[in-house]
């Protein structure tokens, strides 16, 4: 998988945990019409951040899937005019910092999640896992 | 007195040498375009750590050195960190163009290309001058959308979105 794509597949992941920690906490953020920030630390330590509220979740498991360490993922988060979300991702890898951007509909990913369970991913076998990274590069455009 | 004669005009002649060889002029400096260039090349035919060595500053060094050196298992993902950045340029398949600013002892390269799955792709690279060599200090590389221009200008304070 190309390095881009895997970056928006990590971004998907990473609102999907949001989700799964806090399901309605996270689901008015991501469904409000205001803008919204993604942030994690080398930790893994990450937080979703919006204008009605706040969730703090683990995200480990999603960084250790990237296999390189990450010193800081920030993603800033707004409404397209067809009210797709539009996302700008910077990604701090070693010497190097990586900027993707797409857009994606929420319900897709939020229904694609549910079906596939893209939040247990150690719990998914590798052939499952291809399958979820799959729909979930299809979903981040 | 002949002897004398001669003596001062070999004196003149060796002080007459010196002075050319002193105004020759200083050998010119390759740009940090070049040295991208070389580093390139090089990539499949250099360790991490000779890449690292050659191409990047005293500071990013100091930082990876010994992290490339740490083979355990805990250190793994750490590792393939610096060698992702290390070889970054792999990233681009294709390079399409070279823009660099230079400002005293600080540089700025644009370079413009596509990835494997041509996807438009530009890096932007903060180069530092040290020891009279132009070394990467860091390196932000941004995969742009199909309706995103082509930046022209190189822009080295790329941050946080």
């Amino acid at each position: 998988m190309a390095s881009d794509i895997k970056l928006k597949v990590t971004i998907a992941k990473l609102i999907a945990l949001s989700i799964d920690e806090n399901k309605s906490v996270a689901m008015k953020i991501v469904r409000s019409k205001g803008n919204f920030r993604l942030t994690v630390d080398q930790d893994g330590n990450a937080k979703l951040t919006g204008k009605t509220g706040v969730v703090v979740f683990n995200g480990s498991p999603v960084l250790e899937e990237l296999g390189v360490a990450v010193k800081y993922i920030s993603v800033s988060f707004g409404r397209n005019d067809n009210g797709a979300i539009r996302y700008t991702g910077s990604f701090k890898v070693g010497f190097a910092t990586l900027v993707v951007s797409g857009s994606f509909d929420i319900e897709k990913l939020v229904l694609s999640c549910s079906g596939i369970l893209c939040v247990a991913a150690r719990a998914l076998k590798d052939r499952s896992r291809v399958l979820r990274d799959r729909e979930l590069q299809r979903i981040m455009q | 007195m002949r002897y004398k004669y001669g003596v001062f005009i070999g004196f003149g002649s060796f002080l007459f040498l010196i002075s050319c060889v002193t105004q020759l002029p200083v050998q010119k400096q390759d740009k940090p375009s070049d040295v991208y260039k070389e580093y390139i090349s090089s990539l499949s035919n250099s360790s991490d750590e000779d890449l690292l060595m050659k191409y990047w500053s005293r500071a990013r060094v100091a930082e990876g050195i010994d992290i490339l050196a740490d083979d355990s298992e805990n250190n793994k993902r750490n590792k393939n960190a610096i060698i992702f950045s290390i070889r970054f340029s792999s990233e681009m398949n294709n390079i399409l163009s070279m823009e660099q600013d230079i400002k005293g002892n600080t540089a700025c390269l644009l370079v413009t290309g596509a990835t494997d799955t041509e996807k438009k792709l530009i890096i932007n690279i903060p180069y530092l001058l040290e020891n009279n060599a132009w070394k990467i200090n860091e390196v932000f590389v941004k995969y742009l959308e199909d309706n995103q221009l082509v930046p022209t200008k190189p822009n080295c304070t790329m941050g946080i979105p």
